[in-house]
């Protein structure tokens, strides 16, 4: 097995370092149960962020950051695949937020989430926080 | 005997997708009974996603020429209403 395959097959993810987080981050593939669960987010922030130079990943990251919608989706994601809290989220910077989502962008393999789960957003049962309402 | 027996949902639905797709791979190489580790897989997706698991079952295997609906109702006759962990007991 290939070095690539046997670390995605252990789920190893990469390492990130962030000023607003002492130590080390570990960006992860988000487990199968959380995927059925997030393919709405996913499909969505997917649309948001395109690569490119790392100017124009800052103004999308900026963007995304400055729409209420679009951040709660992206919370939702970097919580599931790096385990960090809402809270520690919500007080990173751009800067931050850019080194979190150029490594998320080199962990999934987002051809395959396109392929086998955007299919599935807006078939999902509603969010907990509508149905429970 | 397979040494995933005695596997939960919980477990399968703590695996990344491209974990699962392995290990379907390799149960499938050594003859293993892989059908119950898929039909748990369905299952799991059948209780978060409803309709669309037919459409995510194609995506899983296009290749295995088994329509996903006629699966996954052969699997609702077949499976028991609790987790077939047991069944592996009677993997080679």
């Amino acid at each position: 097995m290939a070095p690539d395959e046997m670390k995605r097959s252990l789920n190893l993810g990469k390492v990130v370092q962030l000023k607003g987080v002492p130590g080390d981050v570990t960006v992860k593939e988000i487990p199968f149960r959380s995927l059925l669960q997030l393919s709405n987010e996913l499909a969505a922030l997917a649309q948001r962020f395109t690569t490119g130079t790392q100017e124009s990943m800052l103004e999308q990251v900026a963007a995304v950051i400055a729409d209420e919608d679009a951040f709660v989706f992206l919370c939702r994601v970097t919580q599931a695949c790096s385990g960090l809290s809402e809270d520690t989220l919500k007080d990173l910077g751009v800067g931050d937020w850019l080194r979190l989502i150029t490594t998320m962008q080199a962990v999934f393999d987002w051809e395959e989430l396109k392929e086998l789960f955007f299919q599935l957003r807006g078939k999902q049962a509603q969010p907990e926080a509508s149905s429970q309402s | 005997m397979s040494e995933y027996q005695g596997w939960t949902l919980d477990d399968v639905g703590n695996l990344t997708y491209y974990q699962i797709r392995s290990l379907l791979t390799e149960i499938s190489r050594r003859r293993y009974n892989e059908t119950v580790l898929k039909f748990q897989v369905m299952r799991y997706a059948m209780n978060a996603s409803g309709e669309q698991t037919t459409e995510f079952l194609a995506a899983l295997n296009p290749e295995n020429g088994v329509k996903p609906k006629d699966t996954i109702e052969s699997a609702a006759m077949v499976l028991p209403s609790e987790l077939p962990d047991m069944e592996y007991r009677g993997a080679e």
